[in-house]
């Protein structure tokens, strides 16, 4: 997995890009925190770019909640553009509901 | 290789204290062969001075060997060189013997043989033999053995002046010859004849002391241009190493017998002895000079004496000998034949005549060829030494056997050729000191090494052992919370139930639970807890006990419960660890209630073999959200209908190129066993899984739970 922040708007955008496995949790959660913290330090909110994210194991879920909580109550951490898998993925567990998910990155900018 | 490597990581796990035991067990090691060493070097002489046809004097001390005595030995072998032909053998073997008749010879035949050499001008000859007694061609003699033989026909053997001995000693009076001297301890006489060779400096107080010494017969002593001792010094083992130069014999300082021919064929200078009142270090005469030991001996580098300087006594009486072959040339006559019993042992050759010795100690004084030990050598090397010593101590517990093999092969290698490059410029360099108590400690620090990591292993099987018994325990407690296979069907008459769990390790996060609640209801739950071992089936007890204990309380809805299971494992969750839990009450009448902590929905099966996803709105995995909400959900299973609830275990099970094997083969797997006992579906389920995964291990805990409201 590889993890890149951007700038966009008054956005911080995080793009994982690969699979988040057993290998890579750690790094994606380490990422995440920190794109967080910054988001919160900069007052904006993050946008996790899931186009390029094949998969995601159960502890990168539990990364996903680490970051939410990191960022309540003001750094609202949003979701954008899972791919049919990500999708169900977040389904499954639920995570749509403790997140905003959205279609694209330019309809959470 | 394997083996070794992981015993040296096995060393580098090493605590500090017993790192400390190895390096204290080095220097110990390194202390005590040193003091070995010293004590051969330095030790009270065991044997005693031997000479060569004398008994050993009493408090005599041997020289003693250096600790690497055997390797300048095996340097002596190896070495290459000969006797320079400046110096001529004369040998009396057996085929000289053989044609002018046993020895002793008449000394007109002596006498004879030196006049012919002579007459070539060598520069001087020697005799490496003796001529203690008279000639027998004497008027007593003849007068013993042929006592019918009238007075008067023994009247011409009468004069001393016609007799042999006086011919031979006519002859040395013309020729430069050296007679030699033994000296002896009580054997011969005291008052020989002063010897002719002067002495400038002061001879050491170490210099070999003869009491008394055998010399030749006046008429010969009185005439020879020189005299020499030709004592040997043996070491403790017998073998010739050092030829002394000087010795005290009857009372006079004498000059060994290779430096007196020297001497003489110099002209006669003084022999300047270089050194101090308590030690020499040099020898000097006319433009030779040689270096030696405190006490004057010489220590001498062995070389090869050839057959172009070697001459037979017949060859010379028959004139076949080359007119210039001793002409300026050192010349010693020697007894070479059978019974002669002048024969020593060197590090060169293990038995070889002592005219060959002379010869090349004569060699030696002419090409100051004697081997030094330089005065700094001992300070250097046990320097050396001991800087190679502490540098095994402080690295060697921190390397590879391999990197320690090649710098020991290094340093052995540096040590033997450096000492061998002195040797061949004549100086002893001894490698004992800089390696062997470093080899020594480097064995001792490497076995204590062993000794330490095969302590580390131990404690490390015993401690894996032990987790392994923990595991094991753990396991079976965790197996002892589920309910046993075969007393699911018998938890409530309204369903049959059957599950499966099975660990990915030997203890797992997964759960299931089944059990009886009032008004004849049914409750059943399966669960995962994100991440695996110790740490998820630790979570997976408090859950499954929460869970318990919060759904059977009877003021609690469904998902009130599961709200409070939320909270309460939320509470003390410091690993923020994650559990995601489907709930199910069936009641009697077929009503089924449900709760999904993101988990996956269940299948439900009709008796058809249709297979439906029972979709859950649910709520996010317990401990993910605080007082999340989590909403209850009402179905039905109608008669005859099964339910199929599983963990990721089933749908995320990964064949060997990583794909899932996903809900719809779950499906398709649960619609297989269409009408088949509810224990069946579940096996054939599980088999399909890992049939996907082919061998591959496990990712995930998987379990399977059944249950099926019977048909009508």
């Amino acid at each position: 997995m590889e993890w890149t922040v951007e700038t966009l708007g008054d956005k911080l955008v995080g793009k994982p890009t690969g699979r988040v496995d057993e290998a890579s949790w750690e790094l994606f959660s380490e990422s995440l925190i920190d794109a967080v913290r910054a988001a919160k330090a900069a007052g904006a909110s993050l946008v996790v770019d899931l186009s390029s994210l094949d998969y995601m194991v159960s502890r990168g879920l539990r990364a996903l909640t680490l970051a939410k909580r990191e960022g309540d109550p003001d750094t609202v951490v949003i979701l954008a553009a899972p791919n049919e898998r990500m999708r169900e993925i977040l389904h499954i567990s639920r995570y749509d509901k403790m997140f905003k998910v959205v279609d694209s990155v330019a309809e959470a900018v | 290789m394997t083996d070794l490597r992981s015993r040296s990581d096995a060393l580098s796990e090493l605590d500090p204290a017993a790192r400390r035991r190895v390096r204290i067990g080095g220097l110990i090691a390194a202390i005590l062969t040193s003091l070995f060493l010293s004590a051969v070097v330095l030790a009270p002489p065991i044997g005693s001075l031997r000479t060569l046809g004398a008994p050993a004097a009493p408090g005599e001390r041997t020289p003693p060997l250096p600790a690497s005595q055997w390797l300048f030995d095996l340097f002596q072998r190896v070495s290459t060189g000969r006797v320079s032909p400046q110096v001529q053998i004369v040998e009396i073997d057996e085929q000289t013997l053989a044609t002018f008749g046993a020895w002793p010879w008449s000394r007109f035949d002596v006498a004879a043989l030196v006049a012919k050499i002579a007459e070539q001008n060598p520069a001087a000859i020697g005799f490496d033999l003796m001529f203690p007694e008279r000639d027998r061609l004497n008027a007593e003699f003849l007068a013993e053995y042929y006592p019918q033989l009238p007075p008067s026909a023994l009247e011409p053997f009468r004069s001393e002046e016609d007799g042999a001995d006086s011919a031979l000693g006519r002859t040395l009076g013309k020729t430069p010859s050296v007679l030699a001297r033994l000296g002896t301890y009580g054997e011969g006489q005291n008052t020989p004849l002063p010897p002719l060779a002067r002495f400038e400096g002061v001879a050491p107080p170490t210099t070999p002391v003869y009491p008394t010494v055998i010399a030749n017969v006046p008429t010969l002593e009185n005439r020879a241009a020189g005299h020499g001792l030709v004592n040997g010094e043996k070491g403790r083992d017998g073998v010739v190493r050092n030829i002394p130069l000087l010795g005290r014999a009857g009372g006079y300082l004498t000059p060994s017998l290779a430096l007196e021919l020297v001497r003489i064929a110099e002209g006669e200078p003084p022999i300047r002895l270089e050194g101090d009142a308590s030690r020499i270090h040099a020898i000097a005469i006319g433009k030779h000079r040689v270096r030696t030991m405190p006490g004057g001996q010489m220590r001498l580098r062995f070389r090869d004496v050839m057959e172009d300087q070697i001459t037979s006594p017949v060859d010379i009486a028959e004139g076949r000998v080359p007119a210039n072959q001793f002409t300026g040339k050192i010349v010693l006559i020697g007894l070479t034949s059978a019974g002669t019993t002048d024969v020593v042992a060197t590090p060169r050759n293990t038995a070889i005549y002592g005219v060959f010795v002379q010869a090349q100690a004569i060699d030696a004084i002419l090409n100051s060829r004697a081997l030094v030990r330089p005065p700094w050598a001992v300070g250097a090397e046990w320097i050396a030494g001991l800087a190679i010593v502490l540098a095994a101590c402080a690295f060697l517990p921190r390397l590879r056997l391999r990197a320690i093999a090649a710098l020991a092969a290094a340093i052995n290698a540096a040590a033997l050729g450096g000492s061998w490059l002195a040797f061949q410029g004549g100086l002893l360099v001894d490698p004992a000191p800089v390696v062997a108590p470093a080899f020594v400690a480097a064995m001792t620090m490497i076995s204590l090494l062993f000794v330490e990591g095969g302590r580390i292993r131990n404690r490390l099987r015993s401690s894996l052992e032990a987790e392994r018994h923990e595991r094991e325990a753990a396991s079976q407690i965790q197996e002892g919370m589920l309910i046993p296979r075969a007393r699911l069907a018998a938890i409530s008459p309204i369903a049959d139930v059957d599950a499966v769990l099975l660990p990915a390790r030997s203890v797992g996060g997964d759960l299931y639970d089944v059990f009886a609640l009032p008004a004849g209801r049914l409750c059943f739950l399966v669960g995962d807890v994100t991440g695996k071992g110790l740490p998820a089936s630790l979570f997976m007890a408090l859950g499954k006990a929460l869970s318990r204990s919060l759904l059977t309380q009877p003021h609690l809805d469904l998902a009130q419960a599961v709200g409070a299971i939320n909270n309460e494992l939320n509470a003390g969750n410091g690993q923020s660890m994650q559990m995601s839990l489907l709930v199910g009450i069936l009641h009697a009448d077929g009503r089924l209630e449900m709760c999904s902590a993101g988990h996956e929905d269940p299948f439900v099966m009709n008796p058809a073999g249709e297979v439906r996803s029972l979709q859950l709105d649910g709520g996010p995995p317990l401990c993910a959200m605080d007082d999340f909400p989590y909403p209850l959900e009402t179905f039905r299973l109608e008669p005859g209908e099964t339910l199929v609830a599983f963990t990721d275990g089933v749908t995320e099970a990964q064949d060997r190129g990583q794909a899932l094997f996903g809900a719809r083969r779950a499906a398709v797997g649960i619609a297989a066993a269409v009408g088949r006992p509810i224990s069946e579906l579940v096996d054939t389920l599980v088999a399909e899984v890992r049939a996907f995964e082919a061998g591959a291990e496990p990712s995930d805990d998987l379990t399977v739970l059944a249950l099926r409201r019977p048909a009508p």
